[in-house]
């Protein structure tokens, strides 16, 4: 129940007051603090704005918008006790819900009968409360998110035509044979957001209206759509390109393999490709009808090898306004768009490519030329070897020793696979310094080893490299969580919302591991104590600091120009700086202690705009235990209840 | 065709005619008057801030008119502020609240816009203390409101 009743800050009060209120501020208008606080994201409505004074609660609340989640739960036993609860829960939700969440019975093989038919039941349940509801009042709901197999007669067109107000629509790995595109479109005026991922693309197939009405009595209004995404689906051409016609606005396009009803099964999955550059025609139209694209992602762009440059200069100019490109499955694409690096601020490739190069460090060389890239996902891994700049660990990713015989002290990347550097040679780092999206997966060329060297090493780069993310996916298989794998080093980057890490295995952290996460530093923290640990500092100099430093490229610098010249050796100098970058104590332990030295000393508040931190596992990950992972959520949540933490395996 | 605007401490400004209708108030006001050289009285807003109205709508002047509302948008952002605009409400306070209250009185939607997207850039990131003091808002809670507040906005249980 709300605390504060809304009629006490009414414009005409404010109004009233205006005169007595000077100087008058827009904060004290209701609707102009409204579309101020609408920029905010959940975090900062929940725990920030409304919190601040009695109209500002007043006015956030309607903002702060919960997610009603309908799942079911197959091994309850008292089943009718379980739905009368999820239906007064549902109820009780979407009073104030935003969105709506439906998780059905995940669809596999075994239980596919089963499914079918537990899902008549919740979906008459889920309509009927639904339908109740709406008697009494509009549902707010503006956001659905469907994983289950449905149909559209009796399941998603009722449900559409309960959710009038719905601007955003995710169908995720669900299976519905029939995909009325533009009927979905039709019942639901408002949206703009539509993303369809089907679970397998042979089952699904993409239509313009169901197949009880005449396609031909159908007209399609001007959709104010702004995304669509469309994935593992056989679609119709014609019904696609109807929709692209009536959506003028459309600037997010999603195609990935969209395959072609016609084409026999016995073709290859590029061959069937509704989408690739020997249908030029069919980009010249979506270009045509869409001239607002500025992110495009494709798959399976030709059928053929080797590609046609022609059309691929072609297809960049038909689409000028794209920073974004996409490519999902093509690989002998990759080191054309690769020459475009000064055009690109977004990539996002989607598979892995399994060529040498590209492990041996392709894709760091090419970070280090694309100063432009904002958002870049992408499946290729990045050797950690490469990040290792001073070479301060072993091709197993532990402290080099001092008589370590693999390299000699002053060449100290010698000895990594495919990348011998020249002495003296300089480094570089990534020029993509202004990153604010990453995703990338990490490893090694050699032996994979979870030590917490690799951890830290991978950790304390990115937070040097790419101060300005906002949001981060860290893919890592051997990737290690506790305070000394320096995952606190991340607190450099204080404009981060989002943190995932993604991992296989066992991720050994304490519970006080994630002490750090507060606020501010405190006495009792381990992290403090850590600071003056003399065993690991010990182990550190004993390992690394016989290292010379190593060269930087010295493109701009901090320090002044005497210091530089008294340095200086063939034009650059021999330190720590890397582009204007203090590259010191690039994965060590001092570099935690320096970070938490200046934490302490400014008091400098950590992660400010973190709104969520997730911890993935890998679904063959077997030392899970939910004790365990309850205790840590409790613990995040209690440093940090702003943050919403989560901790769990990714979903089959 | 220029048009002349009088602010509230008697300046004058003459501007283009294409400019000044950024503003849809006075867009409404020269269609309902006609074409006229009388100039346009605007008593809300000062010589000092009407100035940079007009700087921000001689920027503007080719832009496209906004058709779509961003009401219903799910993915408003507030950190996709072009660079001009960054630069242009790069000014104190005070001068940023009379913008955006001119923009609200003269009916320049994409101003307000931007305003509005300043002041949420200006509270993200901050506790409720901060957002306070930044504005120098009263705390009017009781303590026990607050605790309420605080458990009724917890997140929500997992799923």
């Amino acid at each position: 129940m709300p605390i504060l009743s809304p009629s006490t800050t009414s414009i005409q009060t404010l109004r009233r007051n205006k005169g007595i209120r000077r100087p008058l501020t827009p904060l004290y208008l209701p609707e102009i603090l409204e579309q101020i606080l609408s920029y905010l994201s959940q975090t900062s409505l929940r725990f920030a704005a409304s919190l601040v004074c009695r109209q500002w609660y007043v006015v956030s609340k309607p903002l702060i918008a919960d997610t009603a989640v309908w799942r079911y739960d197959m091994h309850d036993p008292d089943k009718g006790r379980y739905y009368d609860d999820l239906r007064s829960d549902l109820l009780k939700k979407l009073d104030r819900a935003g969105s709506l969440e439906v998780f059905g019975l995940h669809l596999n093989y075994q239980n596919f009968a089963l499914s079918q038919q537990m899902n008549v039941q919740q979906w008459q349940l889920i309509l009927e409360t639904l339908g109740t509801m709406r008697k009494v009042k509009n549902i707010q709901v503006k956001a659905l998110t469907i994983h289950d197999t449905l149909r559209w007669g009796p399941q998603l067109q009722p449900l559409l035509g309960h959710l009038s107000l719905l601007t955003s629509l995710s169908l995720v790995r669900t299976t519905l044979v029939s995909l009325p595109l533009a009927a979905i479109l039709i019942s639901c005026p408002k949206l703009q957001y539509v993303d369809i991922h089907m679970h397998s693309f042979a089952v699904s197939r993409l239509e313009l209206c169901p197949h009880s009405i005449d396609t031909n009595l159908v007209t399609i209004p001007q959709l104010p759509l702004k995304s669509l995404i469309l994935q593992r689906l056989s679609v119709e051409e014609s019904a696609l390109e109807e929709v692209l016609a009536s959506s003028p606005h459309l600037t997010e396009l999603q195609l990935i393999d969209l395959y072609n009803p016609q084409e026999d099964f016995a073709f290859t999955a590029s061959q069937r490709s509704l989408v690739s550059l020997e249908r030029m025609e069919l980009f010249r139209r979506v270009a045509k009808h869409c001239p607002k694209i500025d992110s495009f992602h494709i798959s399976h762009l030709t059928k053929k090898q080797p590609l046609d440059m022609v059309k691929l200069t072609e297809l960049w100019t038909l689409f000028p306004l794209v920073t974004s490109w996409g490519f999902t499955d093509a690989h002998w694409v990759v080191p054309s768009i690769l020459t475009c690096t000064n055009v690109l601020t977004s990539l996002d490739l989607k598979t892995r490519i399994y060529r040498p190069e590209w492990d041996m460090g392709l894709l760091y060389d090419f970070l280090c030329e694309s100063p432009h890239l904002i958002h870049l996902k992408t499946a290729c891994m990045m050797p950690l070897e490469r990040l290792d700049l001073e070479g301060i660990l072993t091709s197993a990713g532990h402290y080099r020793s001092k008589n370590d015989p693999e390299i000699s002290p002053y060449d100290p990347l010698i000895g990594h696979p495919g990348f011998v550097p020249k002495k003296d040679q300089p480094k570089k780092i990534w020029a993509c310094r202004k990153l604010r999206t990453l995703d990338m997966l990490f490893g090694r060329r050699t032996t994979e080893c979870s030590s917490l060297e690799n951890s830290r090493m991978l950790f304390s780069y990115l937070s040097k490299v790419c101060p300005d993310l906002e949001e981060l996916t860290v893919r890592y298989r051997v990737l290690r969580l506790e305070l000394e794998s320096g995952l606190c080093l991340l607190t450099r980057l204080r404009n981060l919302r989002q943190l995932t890490v993604v991992l296989c295995g066992k991720p050994d952290f304490q519970i006080r591991d994630l002490e750090w996460m507060s606020r501010h530093v405190s006495p009792g923290m381990r992290i403090k104590q850590f600071m003056g640990a003399p065993a690991l500092l010990a182990k550190e100099q004993k390992g690394v600091d016989h290292l010379a430093p190593f060269t930087s490229t010295m493109r701009r610098r901090s320090r002044s120009i005497s210091e530089w010249s008294s340095n200086s050796v063939r034009g650059y100098s021999r330190d720590h700086m890397i582009d204007g970058v203090d590259m010191r104590h690039l994965g060590r332990i001092q570099d935690i202690v320096e970070l938490t030295k200046d934490r302490i000393a400014k008091n400098w508040a950590c992660w400010t705009m973190m709104e969520s931190v997730t911890v993935l596992l890998e679904p063959h990950s077997d030392m899970f235990t939910p004790v365990k992972r309850a205790d840590i959520i409790t613990v995040a949540r209690k440093c940090r209840p702003d943050i919403r933490f989560d901790y769990k395996r990714v979903p089959n | 065709m220029p048009v002349t605007l009088t602010s509230l401490d008697d300046v004058k400004f003459t501007v283009d005619k294409d400019v000044a209708e950024r503003s849809i108030l006075i867009k409404n006001m020269i269609e309902d008057v006609g074409e006229s050289d009388s100039p346009i009285p605007l008593p809300n807003v000062s010589s000092a801030v009407l100035k940079k109205v007009i700087e921000y709508c001689e920027h503007h002047r080719n832009d496209p008119v906004q058709v779509q509302d961003e009401t219903d948008d799910p993915r408003k952002r507030s950190n996709d502020i072009e660079e001009w605009d960054m630069k242009f409400m790069a000014v104190d306070q005070e001068m940023l609240f009379e913008i955006i209250l001119a923009a609200n009185y003269l009916d320049i939607k994409p101003l307000l816009d931007v305003g509005c997207k300043t002041v949420a850039n200006i509270i993200k990131g901050k506790t409720p203390e901060e957002i306070r003091k930044t504005f120098n808002i009263v705390n009017d809670f009781t303590p026990e409101e607050e605790a309420q507040i605080k458990k009724e906005n917890e997140w929500a249980e997992d799923r």
